[in-house]
């Protein structure tokens, strides 16, 4: 059992505010991802969970224990680093019984762990070998079998494939989705990159100068985003925002086009599309073909729709040129709303 | 194209004598200091003088047998030994602290540790004399190591300093999430790992010390130091005994700072030679 509770976390440097309040629950065995640009915040908060890095003020518990003024080594907890972190002057093997050791375990328990932990991440056979004679990969997957022996409540993980190239990278995330569901641990997780937050995460957490703008799952979080920020964040490319103007109740004009929209509140809102929820139509918003990046699947259209630039994912085997006209028909359901005065979304 | 590999042959040519130019400034010396010491003292009185060495040793037993000769020797080792243990007790610490943490004035302390080395010594010999005898330090090992330190320590903080920065602070976090102390992540990871520089940078102290010639002959009086011992006794020794002492205090040196010369590199961040 370890489910996680972030409460009002802050964190100043000097006059730079890193955190700013930060309060998120995480449940026992859940793989929660912290997703943000880089200085977001994001892993200053995995820093501060794991003890390395202390908050300016909030409280970190892990089930029924307040941990943010322990020393990393009583928290329950082991990371995973950017850099991987190996020391150099072990084998693979002592590597991965480093933290049993410290724990002063017999070298019978040890050896056994150390054992099954390298052939759940598959590098039983390099485990007499330096970190010097390991490639990336290797050293990962070694990285990630020292933290997995501790048998921790919690393992942190800060971007821990981001040095890999993107084939390993792929075959990696993999691999640790697997790994992690059948370790019963809870852990969380710092990316920049969000095709991995998604892939891997039970819930992400948006971050965003400082603060958790979403926590959601990844469906939840692509389909129905909070905010403006998340709207234009996560997708590639991510959704297109258009200015409606109101025409009645609950109807806006958008390009020139009526849509039913939320009831009327203002006078002008942003209507969000997804590049993939258009449709090539004889009738919908009026657009001019500005580029075109085939690119395999799909093609990717950049078009001008009232002026406004629009991105559109088509069928490889549609029929446009730069400088055509032509109208794209969004799918009703899946046009989202944002209000521009303060940026959140706006339910129907 | 002709031209172009004129150049980089003339340019080439140059590179080359300057090496072997600046290998004969150092390497000629020593031969000949190295022949002289292995020769008998009629060889070395001679002329013309032989520049093949006979490897006859009496110049060197006789030094040995020198009154007073061992005494120096040993003090000497003694100095350098004690020079070596304080300026790492007191280096290493300052060369973590450095490297590790930030605080205010770390700037100005990096750059006073340089400005440690320009005061020369003559300047600093008559109140530093002074304040020995006053303090019963004069003429002890321990008073004359403690002017040694001063000389090495910017050296062996500004080394460690630099090794200390070759390791990530990862490893220790990692050690530190794996169940370690500070103390025991920098046992466990950090110590291991600079153990040789730490070696290296001792023994480069030791080097300095046991070189170090001005302080030891203003500071000393009974229990002279070799290089004290030597300059006093230049003017009186016969010849081959001058190249003898010459040869017993060049050769360590020369041993030492050639085995630790990777780490001494890695002090002004050239670290891959």
């Amino acid at each position: 059992m370890a489910a996680i509770s972030i409460r009002n976390i802050s964190k100043r440097f000097d006059s730079y505010e890193a955190l700013n309040d930060i309060n998120l629950e995480i449940h026992d065995r859940e793989f929660m991802v912290l997703l943000g640009a880089s200085g977001c915040g994001k892993t200053t908060l995995l820093r501060i969970i794991a003890g390395l890095e202390t908050a300016s003020s909030g409280e970190v518990w892990i089930d029924n224990r307040r941990i943010d003024h322990l020393p990393a080594k009583d928290r329950g907890i082991s990371m995973v680093f950017q850099n991987y972190a190996i020391f150099p002057h072990l084998t693979v093997a002592d590597n991965i019984g480093f933290g049993l050791k410290m724990a002063k375990m017999n070298a019978a328990t040890i050896a056994d762990r150390v054992q099954e932990n390298a052939e759940l991440m598959h590098i039983e056979q390099l485990l007499s070998r330096y970190s010097g004679e390991l490639s990336g990969g290797q050293r990962q997957r070694v990285a990630v079998a020292r933290a997995l022996a501790m048998e921790p409540d919690v393992i942190l993980m800060d971007e821990p494939l981001s040095n890999l190239d993107a084939l390993l990278r792929l075959e990696m995330r993999a691999e640790l989705k697997g790994v992690l569901q059948r370790s019963n641990t809870t852990a969380i997780y710092v990316t920049h990159d969000q095709v991995e937050a998604m892939s891997l995460a039970d819930r992400v957490s948006v971050m965003d100068t400082g603060k958790i703008v979403q926590a959601a799952d990844p469906m939840e979080l692509y389909r129905n985003p909070a905010t403006h920020f998340v709207a234009g964040f996560i997708g590639n490319p991510p959704m297109n925002f258009l200015k409606a103007q109101i025409v009645r109740s609950n109807t806006w004009k958008v390009a020139g086009v009526d849509f039913t929209g939320p009831s009327a509140f203002s006078n002008e809102l942003l209507c969000a599309i997804r590049p993939e929820d258009v449709l090539l139509a004889a009738s919908g918003l009026p657009a001019e073909v500005l580029m075109i990046e085939p690119l395999g699947p799909h093609l990717l259209v950049t078009v001008s729709v009232a002026g406004t630039p629009f991105r559109a994912i088509l069928d490889v085997d549609t029929q446009v040129e730069v400088g055509n006209q032509i109208f794209l028909d969004p799918i009703q359901d899946r046009i989202r709303w944002f209000d521009p005065a303060n940026n959140l979304a706006v339910s129907i | 194209m002709d031209q172009v590999g004129a150049t980089t042959k003339a340019s080439r040519m140059v590179y080359l004598s300057s090496i072997v130019l600046l290998c004969l400034w150092i390497l000629g010396p020593l031969y000949l200091l190295a022949v002289n010491a292995l020769s008998s003292p009629e060889a070395i009185n001679q002329f013309p003088m032989s520049l093949i060495p006979e490897f006859d040793l009496e110049s060197l037993v006789f030094f040995m047998k020198f009154n007073g000769m061992v005494d120096a020797l040993v003090n000497s080792i003694i100095v350098a030994v004690l020079t070596m243990i304080f300026s790492i007790g007191l280096g290493a610490p300052a060369g973590y602290a450095l490297s590790r943490f930030d605080f205010i004035g770390k700037e100005f302390f990096r750059v006073m540790i340089l400005m440690t080395r320009a005061f020369p010594l003559p300047l600093l010999a008559l109140p530093l004399a002074v304040l020995f005898i006053e303090t019963g330090l004069d003429d002890t090992q321990i008073g004359l190591s403690l002017i040694h330190t001063t000389l090495a320590l910017p050296f062996a903080i500004l080394i460690t300093f630099s090794l200390f920065s070759g390791i990530p602070k990862e490893l220790e976090e990692a050690a530190w999430t794996l169940g370690c102390t500070r103390f025991g992540a920098f046992r466990h990871v950090v110590l291991p790992l600079i153990l040789p520089g730490i070696t290296a940078s001792a023994i480069f102290a030791f080097v300095i010390s046991w070189n170090e010639v001005f302080a030891s002959a203003v500071l000393t009086i009974q229990n002279r130091t070799l290089t004290a011992f030597l300059l006093q006794n230049l003017d009186t020794a016969p010849l081959h005994l001058k190249f003898a002492g010459g040869f017993i205090l060049v050769i360590p040196a020369l041993v030492f700072i050639f085995a630790v010369r990777k780490y001494l590199f890695a002090m002004w961040g050239i670290s891959n030679r």
